[in-house]
C-alpha cells in the first residue's frame, strides 16, 4: 500500500502545475482512505470506492467501444472482465449516452492536461484554440469509426441537453484554457462559435479519409481564419452604428430638436 | 417539486452536506484508457472547478454557489450605472448643480463596483447573465421614469433599490462566510465594501427627500418587488 502510494505520489509531482495541484488532491485522497480522518468528517469511504468502480468500469468499457460500439454491451464486457458481475452495466443507467457523455468528460479532461505546458508557446488566442481544439480532436480519433453512432446518440431529443451541456461545457472550457476574458455579452458570442467549429470539424472529421488527417486539420484551420472574419465584421458593425448614431444626435441637437 | 427546489437558494449548508467528490483508489486492474495518466485513474475534473488562475480548487456546489452571486450582482451594478444614467439624463439640466453632484458621484462609484465585479467574472470563471443588455436598458427607463416623476420620486427609486440590493449582499456574504478559502478573503471584502456603499446611497436619498414623495409607500414597495423579480431571473438566466 505504501509502496504504491510512494509510486504515485513521484508520479504524480512529476508534471506540470495543472499536475501538481491534482497531486496535492490525490494525497489528501490516500490521506482520508488511509482511516486518519475520523468518520462523519464529511467524507464518506463508502461512496468513494464505489465511485472508483464506477470509473473504472466506464474506463475499461471505452475501450470495448470498437467491439461493442456505445451500449450496454460494452458497459457488461468491461464488468465481467474485471471480476464483476455482468449486471454492473448498471453503472452506465442510460446505456449509451452515460458511457459518451463519460467519453466526453475523459477527453476534456486529457486535452486540459495536455496542452496546459504547451500554450505559453503560442502567441496569439486564435493560435492557442486551434492547438486545443485540435487536441481535443485527436482525442476522439480513435473513435472515430464509432464516432457517427454516438454523434446521433446525442442528437436524440432526450439527449439534447445533455449534449448541449456538454457543448458549453467543452468551448467553456477551451476559451479559459486560451485565457479569455470576457465579461459581457461577448461571452455567449465566442462561445457558441467556437462551439459551431468544433461540432462542424468533428464531423468532417468523421467522413475524413486523407493521409494523416490533414484535411480535417486544414478544415479546422478554415473555420478559424472564418472566425476571425466574422469577428471582425461584427466589431466593424458595431463601431460603424456607434458612430453614426453620434453623429445623428449632434445634427439632431444642432437643429435643436434634442437638448444637449 | 422541481419549482420549489429551483427556488430554494443554494446556501453553504447545502454546500457543506453534499461532500465533495473524492474517490479513493481501488486494489483492481486499472483500464488501459487512463493508464497512461495517473491522474485520470479516479478522478474526472467534471467535480471541481478550478478558479483564480488555477490558485482554488471548488466543488461543483460552492462554485455554483459563487458563480450566481456573481453573475446577478454584476447585472446589478450594470442595472445601477443605468439607472443613474436615466436620472441624470433628465435631472442633469434642471440647473441644480449640488444634485447633479450628487448623481454623479454615486454613479462613479456604481462604475467602480461593475469594474471590481467584471474583474471577478474573468477570475471565478462566471457565467455573465445573458440578460445583461435588458438590465442595462430596463434599469435606463427606471431611472429616466422616476426622474420624470420629480426628484423626491428618484430618491425613491434609489432608496428602494439600494434596500434591495443591500439585503441582498447581506444574504450572499452570510453564504460566503461559510467558505473558509483564504482566497475568498477578497471577494468577500469588495462585496462587503459595495453593500457599504450601496446603504450609504441608501442614507443620501432618505435625507434628499426620498419618503417625501407623492404614493411614497406604493413606488417603493413596487420598485423593490420589481427588483426582487430581477435578482431572481439574473442568478438563473
Amino acid at each position: 500500500m505504501s509502496l504504491r502510494l510512494l509510486t504515485r505520489a513521484a508520479a504524480a509531482t512529476s508534471r506540470t502545475p495543472f499536475g501538481r495541484c491534482c497531486a496535492v488532491q490525490s494525497q489528501t485522497r490516500y490521506f482520508q482512505q488511509g482511516g486518519s480522518i475520523p468518520e462523519g468528517a464529511g467524507y464518506s469511504g463508502h461512496d468513494n470506492t464505489k465511485n472508483n468502480t464506477n470509473l473504472q468500469i466506464l474506463d475499461l468499457a471505452l475501450t470495448k467501444v470498437h467491439e461493442h460500439g456505445w451500449s450496454t454491451a460494452a458497459v457488461a464486457h468491461a464488468a465481467t472482465e474485471l471480476g464483476l458481475s455482468s449486471m454492473a452495466h448498471g453503472v452506465a443507467p442510460d446505456g449509451a449516452i452515460s458511457l459518451i457523455s463519460h467519453f466526453m468528460d475523459r477527453a476534456l479532461d486529457e486535452t486540459t492536461i495536455e496542452v496546459d505546458d504547451q500554450l505559453h508557446e503560442f502567441d496569439s488566442t486564435a493560435e492557442c484554440l486551434r492547438f486545443i481544439c485540435t487536441t481535443r480532436l485527436k482525442q476522439t480519433l480513435p473513435y472515430v469509426k464509432r464516432w457517427p453512432e454516438a454523434a446521433a446518440v446525442l442528437a436524440q431529443p432526450q439527449n439534447v441537453p445533455l449534449a448541449m451541456r456538454q457543448l458549453t461545457n467543452l468551448s467553456s472550457q477551451m476559451w479559459y484554457l486560451a485565457g479569455d476574458k470576457s465579461t459581457r455579452i461577448d461571452w455567449y458570442a465566442r462561445r457558441s462559435a467556437l462551439a459551431a467549429v468544433y461540432l462542424s470539424t468533428e464531423l468532417f472529421m468523421c467522413e475524413d479519409r486523407s493521409p494523416g488527417h490533414q484535411d480535417t486539420w486544414r478544415f479546422l484551420k478554415d473555420r478559424f481564419e472564418n472566425m476571425d472574419k466574422a469577428e471582425t465584421i461584427a466589431s466593424k458593425t458595431v463601431a460603424f452604428g456607434e458612430q453614426f448614431s453620434r453623429n445623428l444626435y449632434n445634427i439632431l441637437a444642432s437643429r435643436g430638436y434634442v437638448s444637449h | 417539486m422541481s419549482l420549489i427546489a429551483a427556488l430554494r437558494p443554494t446556501t453553504a449548508r447545502a454546500v457543506a452536506n453534499k461532500s465533495i467528490s473524492c474517490l479513493a483508489s481501488s486494489k483492481r486492474l486499472q483500464s488501459s484508457y487512463a493508464a497512461h495518466n495517473p491522474y485520470l485513474k479516479d478522478f474526472v475534473y467534471k467535480d471541481t472547478v478550478r478558479v483564480k488562475d488555477g490558485s482554488l480548487t471548488l466543488s461543483k456546489d460552492e462554485h455554483s454557489m459563487i458563480d450566481r452571486f456573481i453573475r446577478v450582482n454584476q447585472a446589478g451594478e450594470t442595472a445601477a450605472v443605468s439607472i443613474y444614467q436615466g436620472q441624470m439624463a433628465i435631472l442633469g439640466n434642471k440647473g441644480d448643480i449640488k444634485l447633479t453632484e450628487l448623481l454623479e458621484h454615486m454613479r462613479e462609484q456604481e462604475v467602480v463596483h461593475l469594474d471590481i465585479m467584471d474583474k471577478h467574472i474573468a477570475d471565478f470563471r462566471v457565467r455573465p447573465t445573458i440578460l445583461q443588455p435588458a438590465a442595462a436598458v430596463g434599469g435606463y427607463i427606471l431611472g429616466a421614469t422616476s426622474a420624470l416623476l420629480g426628484v423626491k420620486s428618484a430618491m425613491t427609486c434609489t432608496e428602494a433599490v439600494e434596500t434591495r440590493i443591500g439585503m441582498h449582499y447581506n444574504d450572499q456574504l452570510r453564504d460566503l462566510y461559510k467558505l473558509k478559502y483564504p482566497q475568498l478573503d477578497e471577494l468577500k471584502q469588495s462585496i462587503a465594501k459595495c453593500r457599504d456603499e450601496e446603504l450609504e446611497h441608501l442614507d443620501t436619498a432618505v435625507e434628499h427627500g426620498s419618503q417625501m414623495a407623492p404614493l411614497y409607500k406604493l413606488q417603493f414597495e413596487l420598485i423593490k418587488g420589481g427588483c426582487g423579480v430581477a435578482i431572481w431571473l439574473c442568478e438563473r438566466i
